[in-house]
């Protein structure tokens, strides 16, 4: 499937395709960014496009950034509309905080289709 | 937690894709196109249906798209053109309800609701018609607006609505019969097009988009051994991509073949690209492969072109272009 036609970002996503057929069903920007030596926005740029395409899922985890933060991932939700805005106790260390973007990291699930299309791809 | 751990966060956090205007942060604006619906609801001209070209809707695929489209629950409605095959008012009305019972039924507001007639909407009037009689289209549709504001999911949206039909009293073409298919944008509607776009709140507008029957540039990779593109291209199309770039619109919404494809275009470099989309039939029945189109915009960063298909299951999500 041809989503860009700019050839970087048509191998990106081809390096994608290859590590959700392998079963690496969480990605990460980051991730993508240190295996394969690109920039974390160039990464950040196609998870999103692929979001938008409805091949991705996003995932928001919320890390507790109390006093004595830890960044252990205290909630995860599905949709950015979920995530409260108020005051939370920390299921894990029962600190208090309210979750801020930076404290808020995103991963990236497949959704059914797209893992039926490269099931028919293969 | 180590330095490294602590890139990484930065990178995968919510603020960073925001600071590098990734979508997932950013509000979408749903549109679903369809186009070509090729209503036949008169007795006496479903006679016709067994002529190609004249086929009519087909109930099964009318049914599909309600359900397809309730799922993506877009915020705008685009029909562009051939609500019917021949322009008569039955057939017209039957449109326009179906469309108006789309629009209610995935709860859109029937502002957010747009159509332009398409050369089989005057089929009737074109060949039969005469100067004292409005067109049937006209009469049910009611006449083209040549833009519209709006405010959807915090974007601010101007809509313009082009008449590509051609009228057969000024067309003076001495292959008239045949080149009713054609279409050609007048200067009455340009005027009317420059005169909205130099509006003010046109200029504050996050997204602008045209809608127009016939295809501005040519399809590419047509089959063989169908009716000639120099029979059905707008002849001013050219023209009228280069002033649509020129005057900011953003995308081109357009119908008239039945062949879905969407690309770039660029007359002038300094100026934004312009993106043109072009919808397959949505409900004619025995044809090749009835389609629709489904963009997810977010303003200036990036459009998402997804068409779905029709199969026997129902429309199914086919290919997708992200133009960013």
């Amino acid at each position: 499937m041809n989503y860009y036609g700019e050839p970087k970002l048509d191998r990106l996503k081809a390096l994608i395709d290859a590590e959700v057929r392998q079963g690496i069903h969480s990605l990460r920007a980051s991730y993508l960014s240190r295996k394969y030596k690109i920039e974390p926005a160039l990464a950040q740029q196609v998870l999103s496009d692929l979001v938008a395409a409805g091949d991705l899922a996003t995932h928001y985890q919320v890390l507790c950034s109390g006093e004595k933060q830890q960044y252990d991932v205290d909630r995860e939700f599905t949709k950015r509309d979920e995530i409260p805005n108020y005051e939370l106790v920390c299921r894990r260390c029962g600190d208090r905080y309210v979750p801020n973007e930076e404290n808020i990291l995103l991963s990236f699930e497949p959704t059914e289709i797209y893992l039926e299309e490269l099931a028919q791809q293969s | 937690m180590s330095t490294s751990d602590k890139t990484e966060k930065e990178t995968d956090a919510l603020s960073s894709f925001k600071k590098n205007h990734a979508i997932v942060a950013l509000p979408k604006l749903k549109i679903v196109h369809i186009s070509d619906l090729h209503f036949v609801a008169h007795r006496l001209l479903r006679w016709f249906e067994r002529f190609n070209g004249l086929r009519g809707h087909d109930q099964d695929t009318l049914s599909a798209l309600e359900n397809a489209v309730e799922i993506l629950k877009p915020d705008l409605l685009f029909v562009s053109g051939d609500q019917s095959t021949w322009g008569d008012r039955t057939s017209l009305r039957a449109a326009q309800t179906f469309i108006f019972k789309l629009a209610e039924r995935v709860k859109i507001d029937p502002k957010h609701v747009f159509w332009v007639p398409g050369n089989h909407d005057i089929l009737l009037h074109y060949y039969f018609g005469n100067r004292f009689l409005r067109r049937n289209h006209d009469v049910v549709f009611g006449s083209t607006e040549p833009c519209r504001h709006l405010n959807v999911s915090s974007y601010r949206v101007g809509v313009f609505l082009f008449d590509s039909t051609l009228d057969r009293r000024k067309q003076r073409s001495a292959l008239w019969p045949l080149v009713g298919s054609r279409g050609k944008i007048s200067r009455p509607s340009f005027n009317e097009f420059n005169s909205a776009a130099n509006d003010v709140a046109t200029g504050g507008c996050h997204i602008k988009i045209a809608v127009v029957h016939h295809h501005p540039l040519p399809i590419p990779y047509k089959a063989d051994g169908e009716v000639g593109l120099e029979l059905t291209t707008m002849s001013n199309g050219g023209t009228f991509i280069a002033h649509m770039q020129e005057s900011g619109i953003n995308v081109v919404l357009h119908g008239h073949e039945h062949y879905p494809y969407s690309c770039r275009y660029s007359f002038d470099p300094n100026q934004g690209d312009i993106i043109i989309v072009a919808a397959g039939t949505a409900a004619q029945r025995e044809t090749q492969q009835n389609s629709f189109n489904y963009l997810e915009i977010v303003p200036n960063i990036r459009i998402v072109v997804r068409q779905y298909n029709y199969t026997e299951t129902g429309f199914r999500r086919d290919s997708a272009k992200v133009f960013t």
